[in-house]
């Protein structure tokens, strides 16, 4: 029996959670307000500042968070269910496969399971970028179409705009190769397709190497809080948009919207916001319908990040400009924002460093004792919402591993803000099995800083205020550390995570 | 067929279980006798040096000895290595010996300097420096004697270093005083060298084959060496010159014990073909005997011991004899379980947790090693703590074959659990205290008839009878000493250990029990309220127990169950009434959990076990209502509460602030449940940590909290809460002892914690390790720091004043609840008030004062007693003033 964990059923259900769920975050969230309000207009009162520079930044990074966190509880209050639409017409769909350099090992289980959908009339097509003879091979073992581009322009987005021309199905299903569908998937999304007023149908992105991988545990977990509650929620608000993998898009409005765009790296959201802004609806299904392998290292898992964040981050100015309703606006910005949160982690973990080495302190005028009855609350209950919302899938090492991320951010600000073009780089589908301090150097530069300041802050006196900064820093050290563990860890030799050609064969 | 082997194996005749003895004790007991030959050699040169040499030189002597003990270290390291892995070893000794010389030159060259340095003459530099290059060999060699198995030649080395030591070491101090003694202690470990003559392959023998682990091993032994002197040498450091001879003394005595076992562990550690759990037994056996020699002698006659080693100068530290003795028993043991371990695999293991141990040690030693007698609590308590952490049954060696599942578990976990409560009653015994105002009032309370004592329960008391009645029972049996009077608290305190590893195992698995057991021996809230003569360790126990069984019960559906559940719950109201707030609790967590179980079949056998233990809980419950009424009518008469109970006047001086609850008070009482009582100062330093609990919410992200993990939580917490939101109408009842099952119940929690984050076996051991030696420095400033508000040394205070003016003295005392404890120390002290005290009749031998430091510091006492005071101090001019932890007490002439 093969060790490829895709071909085990999900141990994970994004639906609907249940009504005594349901009733927990309904009474939270407005205790969760409440206790926000309570946080902000304590720390908003002038008597509060301190050092107004700090005081500053504190504040603004607390306002972002506080606009996250209200974005999520908002998001979450309508995370219901789309109930299923049966699909009553047969017809085509073109089921678009694009790969560059992966390995036919990683590909071929996705290919074989694309040739084995039902529902529809399925037309399978490798889009090879690589120009691999082994891929070519595969596909023709498999019964697909194999499609080679002779100008390479554009990235995934260019591999499938170029594959549009040569195919004709009025649907289109998009699939990365390493993420294997269900036989039914097309069963499941396709019905609401016949619905012509919606573009897309996307369904959620699952880590099946989650559970022998560190670095894909945590992402999963962070692509669980995702697909969880959070596309849920947008769903039943109309703003779920397209994640580039495990989707089925409708021809026309795919060709009306111009193709997916191909100056963008993020070439999902870009193409969402296009097929929002003329009047196209999304669906979302809550429903695992493919498996996927998750980045195993931290080089790919941060080459991901920053994928992710240049493009979102990038397309900030475009939201701005779109012609949304207010809502969906927000929604768009509530994501693409998000990316700015290592700025967050970057401010709090300052604080405390800044404050043993010169005494300079953010917030004055309030005893501990004051500030924990004011932050302790907002901070339970955000953590509480967080945990009842995505059912326990979030962990502490998903939360680390953002944390540790957070230069990721940064850096994708500065390359945003100085409109240095992204570039397409394929998330790789095999971790690394040494160390790789190097993939978290700043973070590793970081903790250097607040072991610095741990030190300094020991050695030159224990009283109350300084210990608690030392605390402080001690908290940030921690959980970045805990973040780039997986870095400084020799993985042994991957566990065939994968099936072999011949395996796949006999199956 | 037979296979050659198993033919071979066939001849060999099976010998039972007295040959096997014979066997591993003839080679025990050939190096025994030369150790104690050694040992007593030893012990006459320190008898004789005492003698011959004044304090002060004595005193630099002994210092000379630890730095030279220090220099041999390693030493002690690289004979268990040789010892363990003898092919190994043989190949160090060139690298030995140039070290050796190396340090030699170092130390001769830089003489004068480091002399300064240490506060030694420069001689005796010069004569460590001599010692330098024999250091390292001189324990290498020993280890591989002890390897080879040449026991002849390892007594006669170790023979010929006491003699010499006698011989010349005397003769020498005759002449050049304490640097020539030191010289001749230098001459007996050359000569102890040369007797061992170079390491050498056996000639015959092959090379026994390399054995993994022998550098944990060497660091191993070091460690445990240096836990050996690591307090002569701090002592040494911190004490003033008395206190380090003193301390001195006492380490040349315990030091005996410890050498007379040295020799087990390395001829445990030879490779051998024989039977290992034979020679495990024999060699634990011989080192729990003459530890527990040393403590009985210590105990019966300490004095004489220390007049016998050292001489009547020293008698002054008779008293810590036991406790140190103790604790050099407790490295014997240590030493024998790690070199077991060690054969069997788990060396570093036992080098990770003897990590754990010397860092809590030295971190101990100094927070808190001010006087000879905290040197010795926390020696005592570091190698307790040492051979209670290599006495946890560990999982497989990794050499190991697997064994079926359970049944090494099963085998271990009694023994390992009843050494726990022996360790826990030891615990709680060794690190007393005076008895506290409340305590003292209890025992008034106990002392009366049976039914008088329920009438003035009834009339004055807060508090349900339960440990009223059995301490009214056991001060019959055993009268109203303090350690009798707190015997049941003891007893119940040392029992909540295994019963918090029952809860844990039933809620978790058993690699938390094990964390959960380890970790509440030292815990210093439990140790706390384990030595005090109330009701709180019979209130935690009884919960824990409640908890366990309920959980049980929601598992099974057994109606037994059900039942040993009310019981419990019953005892535990019966113990403190609030203990109906966790009841509560836990009767509405049955509900639910019954409510929801699947419906298997009818609902009669469903609420069948919850309905009959409701039963139970009714019948024994109700009894207490007439009592509970009486007392709310006496409370309310009193003033609502205005003036406490005369059972719990004590919160007037625990130190709490008592103006309104806040977040503070929220976060002290946490601390108090996790951290034991502390100095304000301390207190403050903790509350500071506060973002650690940010952190531990934040690990708490995304664990599975089962239901069974819901409950002991919410029995822990909810109770506390409740009495949070009591607090804001009356103050005094938010406060930790009226919901102390958060102690307890915390404890199942953090060992939860522990195991689930500690994935591998040597990481849980760590863990557990550094957690059970912050417990132990907790524990250690919660008894020690005279700093800590709910510290009262009444006992001190009394013995100071029937010392300085007999028991029948005449004590003036303030606030008026303090004559109970006062009597309790002195019955026949003739007391009175402060208040309203006519100076002008207090008898020509004068009058002492004794107030306790919070009243003092209020003004309202100044009101109250000041005119008195003033009156008797211009009658008998200005008093001595005598301080004991929050105790004052002055003496008027």
């Amino acid at each position: 029996m093969s060790d490829d964990p895709r071909r085990r059923p999900p141990s994970w259900d994004p639906g609907p959670p249940s009504p005594a769920r349901r009733r927990a975050l309904a009474w939270r969230t407005p205790l969760a307000v409440a206790a926000l309000v309570l946080y902000l207009t304590w720390l908003a009162q002038p008597a509060r500042i301190g050092n107004p520079a700090l005081y500053g930044l504190l504040v603004v990074a607390e306002l972002f968070n506080v606009v996250h966190a209200l974005g999520f509880w908002w998001t979450c209050a309508r995370a219901g269910h789309r109930p299923h639409r049966p699909v009553t017409t047969r017809v085509a769909v073109d089921v678009l496969i694009p790969v560059y350099g992966e390995p036919v090992d990683i590909v071929e289980p996705t290919v074989a399971a694309a040739r084995r959908l039902t529902g529809a009339e399925v037309r399978v097509a490798v889009l090879d970028d690589g120009g691999s003879p082994e891929i070519e091979a595969m596909a023709r073992r498999q019964g697909a179409r194999y499609v080679r581009r002779t100008v390479h322009r554009g990235a995934k987005a260019g591999n499938i705009n170029h594959a549009l021309t040569t195919t004709d199905a009025p649907f289109v299903a998009v699939f990365d190769c390493d993420h294997v569908p269900a036989a039914e998937f097309l069963e499941r999304t396709l019905g609401h397709l016949e619905d012509p007023g919606v573009a897309l149908v996307q369904t959620p992105q699952w880590y099946a190497n989650a559970d022998r991988n560190e670095v894909a545990a945590a992402a999963g977990a962070q692509q669980e809080l995702f697909f969880g509650p959070i596309s849920r929620g947008r769903d039943a608000r109309g703003a779920m948009f397209c994640c580039g993998t495990n989707m089925v898009l409708r021809r026309s409005a795919l060709e009306a919207a111009g193709g997916f765009p191909e100056d963008s790296v993020t070439e999902d959201f870009e193409l969402s916001i296009r097929l929002h802004e003329a009047g196209w609806r999304t669906a979302y299904v809550a429903e695992v319908l493919s498996a996927g392998l998750g980045p195993e290292d931290m080089a790919s898992y941060a080459s991901q990040q920053y994928r992710w964040a240049r493009g979102c981050l990038g397309a900030i100015p475009r939201i701005l400009r779109a012609r949304l309703p207010l809502g969906l606006r927000v929604q768009y910005l509530l994501s693409a924002s998000y990316f700015l949160a290592g700025w967050t982690v970057l401010v709090y973990g300052s604080l405390p460093v800044v404050q043993i080495l010169t005494g300079a302190q953010p917030v004055a005028g309030a005893t501990a004792d004051e500030f924990l009855l004011r932050f302790g609350p907002y901070f339970a209950m955000a953590l509480a919402m967080v945990a009842v919302a995505g059912r326990g899938s979030y962990t502490f090492r998903a939360f680390a591993l953002a944390a540790a991320s957070w230069w990721i951010h940064v850096r994708a600000t500065v390359a945003a803000l100085r409109r240095t073009r992204g570039r397409f780089v394929v998330t790789p589908k095999r971790g690394s099995t040494g160390r790789q301090p190097r993939a978290v150097w700043p973070s590793l530069a970081a903790i250097g800083v607040l072991v610095v300041a741990i030190v300094v802050g020991l050695s030159r006196d224990r009283s109350p205020a300084t210990l608690n900064n030392v605390t402080l820093a001690v908290t940030h050290l921690a959980i970045l550390a805990a973040g780039v563990a997986p870095a400084l860890r020799r993985r042994p030799v991957a566990a065939a995570a994968t099936a072999t050609t011949r395996e796949v064969a006999a199956a | 067929m037979t296979s050659p082997t198993a033919a071979a194996e066939l001849e060999v005749p099976r010998r039972g279980l007295a040959g096997r003895l014979v066997d591993a004790g003839r080679e025990q007991a050939v190096v025994a006798s030369g150790q104690a030959v050694a040992g007593l050699g030893n012990l006459a040169f320190v008898a004789v040096a005492a003698r011959i040499l004044e304090p002060g030189a004595f005193g630099r002597l002994a210092a000379f000895v630890a730095l030279h003990t220090a220099l041999h270290l390693p030493g002690a390291g690289l004979a268990a290595s040789g010892a363990f892995d003898p092919a190994r070893a043989r190949r160090l000794e060139r690298r030995c010996a140039t070290a050796g010389w190396a340090a030699a030159a170092v130390l001769a060259a830089w003489s004068a300097p480091i002399g300064r340095v240490l506060d030694l003459p420069t001689g005796f530099v010069l004569a460590l420096a001599a010692t330098a290059p024999i250091a390292p060999l001189l324990g290498l060699r020993r280890g591989l004697a002890y390897g080879g198995r040449r026991h002849g030649t390892l007594v006669r080395s170790l023979v010929a270093e006491p003699v010499t030591r006698c011989s010349a070491g005397l003769a020498l101090a005759v002449v050049a005083g304490a640097t020539g003694a030191a010289w001749g202690v230098v001459a007996g470990g050359w000569i102890s060298c040369v007797v061992l003559g170079p390491a050498r392959r056996p000639r015959h023998a092959a090379s026994p084959p390399r054995r993994a682990g022998g550098v944990a091993v060497g660091v191993s032994f070091t460690l445990l060496a240096l836990l050996q002197h690591l307090d002569l040498v701090v002592a040494n450091g911190l004490l003033d010159d008395a206190g380090a001879a003193s301390f001195a003394t006492l380490s040349t005595v315990g030091g005996l014990v410890a050498f007379a076992t040295a020799t087990l562990p390395l001829v445990l550690l030879a490779p051998t073909e024989d039977d290992e759990p034979t020679r495990l037994a024999l060699a634990l056996g011989a080192a729990l005997a003459v530890g527990a020699g040393a403590v009985g002698l210590a105990l019966v006659a300490p004095g004489t011991v220390i007049e016998a080693v050292v001489g009547d100068e020293y008698l002054g530290t008779r008293h810590l004899l036991a406790p140190y003795l103790g604790a050099m028993a407790a490295l014997g043991i240590a030493r024998v379980l790690a070199a077991h371990h060690a054969c069997t695999g788990r060396s570093r293991r036992v080098a990770v947790t003897l990590v754990g141990v010397t860092l809590a040690f030295g971190a101990g030693l100094a927070l808190f090693g001010r006087t000879e007698g905290t040197v010795v609590a926390v020696s005592t308590t570091s190698l307790g703590l040492a051979a209670l952490a290599l006495a946890v049954p560990s999982g497989r060696p990794h050499h190991a074959p697997r064994r079926r599942p359970w049944s090494r578990a099963r085998d271990l976990d009694v023994p390992f659990l009843a050494g726990l409560f022996v360790a826990a009653v030891g615990v709680r015994v060794v690190t007393t205290r005076s008895l506290w105002i409340d305590e003292a009032t209890t025992v008034a309370q106990a002392r009366m008839p049976f039914w008088s004592m329920l009438d003035d329960l009834r009339r004055t008391d807060v508090h349900p009878p339960l440990h009223h009645v059995v301490l009214w029972a056991t001060t019959r049996l055993v009268g109203t000493g303090e350690l009798a009077i707190r015997a049941p608290s003891i007893l119940a305190g040392a029992l909540t250990v295994p019963a918090a590893y029952g809860l844990a195992r039933e809620a978790f698995d058993r690699r938390s029990a094990r964390v959960v057991a380890v970790l509440a021996v030292p815990a210093p809230f439990l140790v706390w309220y384990s030595q005090e003569a109330r009701m709180y360790a019979l209130f935690m126990l009884a919960g824990t127990l409640a908890v366990w069984a309920q959980l049980v019960a929601l598992r099974t559906g057994r109606t037994a169950a059900y039942v040993a559940w009310a019981l419990a719950a019953a005892a535990m109201v019966w113990s403190q009434w609030f203990g109906l707030l966790p009841l509560a609790v836990q009767v509405a967590a049955t509900v639910v959990a019954v409510r929801r179980r699947a419906p298997g079949g009818p609902a009669a056998t469903r609420w069948r076990g919850p309905l009959v233990a409701l039963g139970v809980l009714v019948v024994a419950l109700v009894p207490l209502v007439p009592l509970l009424a009486d007392q709310l009518a006496e409370y309310a008469e009193r003033g609502a509460g205005l003036s406490p109970a005369p059972s719990a006047v004590g919160l007037d001086a625990s130190g709490v602030e008592r103006a309104t609850v806040s977040v503070y008070a929220v976060v002290a009482n946490g601390l108090w449940a996790v951290t034991g009582y502390h100095a304000d100062g301390v207190m403050e330093q903790l509350g500071a940590l506060w973002p650690l609990a940010m952190l531990m919410v934040l690990a708490a992200l995304g664990r599975h909290w089962t239901g069974r993990t819901k409950l002991v939580a919410g029995v822990a917490v909810l109770p506390a809460l409740g009495l949070f939101a009591i607090g804001y109408l009356k103050r005094d009842l938010f406060e930790l002892r009226y919901f102390a099952l958060l102690g307890p119940l915390l404890l199942v929690l953090a060992g939860r914690v522990t195991s689930t984050l500690a994935r591998t076996r040597a990481s849980l051991v760590a863990a557990t390790t550094a957690l059970a030696a912050l417990s132990v420095v907790a524990l250690v400033d919660q008894q020690l720091n005279g700093a800590n508000p709910r510290l009262y040394d009444f006992r001190g205070a009394v013995h100071d004043i029937v010392a300085d003016a007999g028991p029948t003295a005449e004590v003036a005392l303030e606030p008026e609840y303090l004559h109970t404890v006062v009597h309790y120390y002195g019955p026949d002290l003739d007391t009175t008030r402060v208040r309203g005290l006519d100076a002008s009749r207090v008898g020509e031998d004068g009058i002492d004062v004794i107030v306790t430091e919070r009243f003092i510091g209020s003004q309202a006492a100044s009101a109250l007693v000041g005119r008195s005071l003033y009156e008797l101090e211009q009658r008998f001019g200005p008093p001595e003033r005598i301080e004991r932890p929050n105790v004052i007490v002055w003496r008027f002439r």
